[in-house]
């Protein structure tokens, strides 16, 4: 027994517009600093007015967002009352409306509440709608959140289906603006939930469909969409549908090794998001090649047999499209951190990968050793053949 | 041996204590367990087992004479079938929760850091010769 859960989603060039259409009182925009003060939220207030909402918007959301923010957006929340939030953003600020939403219907729970085996019956007071600002994170259709705490910042990675958007509108003219670094990073992320939820103990079909188009999508239009100078609205628009299906896959069959690295080194060493989990894609494949190897030939349709008959050619061939796009390999290529630094660390990076939710699925179980060496392959670039 | 009975969870006390991988995954993990068998089938009245966990070994382990002879910082509990696909490993302890199999009381978020261990205790159990009885 298993489920499938997903919001309903609104897609292609308009797809904003939709708001206009949904009875609205008032709504709060939960969006970061930047889109704040380049005015991204406009549009979107625009149709929410359109729809005779007060808008009220909170562009308050930090990278990597601290649980300190989650408290500030919900203490305008419980003042203004919304009947809709609309998280307007990457990840980081679909997280943040996910966390808001849930304890402003919830005010007797606390964050730490927000786990997959609590009663949460959210959506007494207002709606949730995400709408991605970028193409990669897949928030947008998940129901997972990722909320930093501490001056460590260690992060949560707190789910419940009840998180999940009651609509993702998925309008190609946000991300359209995307630097090629952006689009790079966030196109890594993509395809690592893509293939880690394909390789993943959950995995299941419908997990896999998204999965396996999504991968299908991004070796085919990442490179252009990077390289592309202006990049044609049709290969923005597929990697934007893309990334919600690789959201869809991976919050139906969870993440895996790659991720649980890409976060502690992330967190550590504050890297973004997209660079981390892109780096580590490799060695997840390489590591878990040979406990999922039937889950890995799902992809001969996409990626051709040959290239899925081992963990080198598979690996090679996602290595081959960080060159064409100028993702990093190795921890040196991808960071300043110097080896005294990794050294110093590493028991730490350990200790965050092998306590984070991206082990609970994947294929093969690692010990805090089989981490350590990954970490070290990651440095120094040798394939992971244990 | 027989689940659940004491035979049984001192069987499954003596390989945790030998389980390395075990050993590793939960050299930190500090919380005793009631685990909590509902009556179901054959199971005319509920069984609770409890277990002293502490950094990678059992300290402790017992079948209670009642439910209410001991409190724990856990209790993971479920019905005694899905007791037996548990064990046999056709439920995964952790989706076991999330699809209502099982409910646990007590820290989620702590428990979540700790899913590696979880599954160690699972391959553990699986590995006892185990009746069902029904």
């Amino acid at each position: 027994m298993w489920f499938f859960t997903a919001p309903k989603i609104v897609f292609g060039a308009g797809a904003i517009e939709f708001l206009a259409s949904l009875p609205t009182k008032k709504a709060m925009i939960v969006c970061d600093r930047f889109l704040a003060e380049q005015g991204t939220y406009k549009p979107v207030q625009e149709q929410l007015e359109k729809a005779g909402a007060s808008v009220k918007v909170f562009g308050e959301v930090e990278p990597e967002p601290h649980i300190t923010t989650v408290s500030s957006g919900l203490k305008i929340a419980r003042a203004f009352e919304p009947d809709t939030i609309v998280g307007l953003g990457g990840g980081s600020a679909m997280d943040m409306a996910k966390a808001i939403y849930a304890l402003y219907e919830r005010p007797d729970l606390t964050i730490y509440d927000l786990t997959p085996i609590v009663d949460l019956n959210l959506g007494k007071k207002a709606r949730l709608i995400q709408v991605p600002t970028t193409s990669g994170t897949g928030a947008e259709t998940t129901w997972a959140t990722i909320i930093t705490e501490g001056e460590g910042g260690r992060k949560l990675e707190l789910a419940h289906r009840d998180l999940i958007a009651q609509w993702a509108v998925l309008d190609p003219m946000f991300p359209s603006s995307m630097p090629p670094k952006l689009t790079a990073d966030t196109g890594a992320d993509a395809l690592a939930h893509s293939i880690e939820s394909i390789s993943s103990q959950w995995s299941n079909p419908f997990s896999d469909a998204m999965g396996m188009k999504a991968v299908d999508t991004i070796f085919r239009y990442l490179p252009k969409a990077v390289k592309g100078q202006p990049v044609p609205s049709e290969v923005r628009e597929e990697l934007h549908l893309a990334a919600a299906m690789a959201g869809l896959s991976f919050g139906n069959a969870q993440i895996g090794i790659g991720h649980a690295l890409g976060h502690a080194f992330g967190s550590v060493f504050k890297v973004p998001h997209g660079r981390t989990v892109g780096l580590f894609l490799p060695y997840h494949i390489e590591f878990n090649f040979a406990a999922a190897r039937d889950k890995f030939a799902r992809l001969s349709p996409v990626l051709g047999d040959s290239t899925v008959r081992n963990a080198r050619d598979l690996s090679a061939k996602v290595r081959s499209l960080w060159d064409q796009i100028g993702m990093s390999k190795t921890i040196p290529e991808a960071t300043k951190v110097t080896e005294k630094e990794f050294e110093e660390k590493l028991p730490e990076l350990v200790e965050r990968a092998d306590s984070s939710t991206g082990l609970v699925a994947n294929a093969r179980v690692p010990t805090s050793q089989e981490l350590e060496r990954i970490l070290r392959a990651a440095w120094s670039g040798a394939p992971v053949d244990f | 041996m027989k689940f659940p009975s004491q035979e049984w969870i001192d069987q499954f006390k003596e390989k945790i204590n030998t389980n390395a991988a075990y050993e590793d995954a939960a050299k930190t993990w500090e919380g005793d367990f009631i685990f909590l068998v509902e009556a179901d089938g054959p199971l005319t009245s509920p069984v609770a087992l409890y277990m002293d966990l502490f950094h990678g070994k059992c300290r402790d382990a017992k079948m209670l004479s009642s439910p209410s002879e001991k409190t724990a910082a856990y209790t993971y509990q479920g019905p005694y079938g899905n007791w037996r696909k548990l064990i046999n490993k056709e439920i995964d302890p952790i989706q076991g929760m999330m699809t209502g199999k099982f409910k646990l009381k007590g820290n989620m978020m702590k428990i979540m850091r700790y899913t590696r261990a979880a599954k160690e205790l699972i391959n553990t159990a699986s590995a006892i010769p185990t009746e069902f009885p029904g």
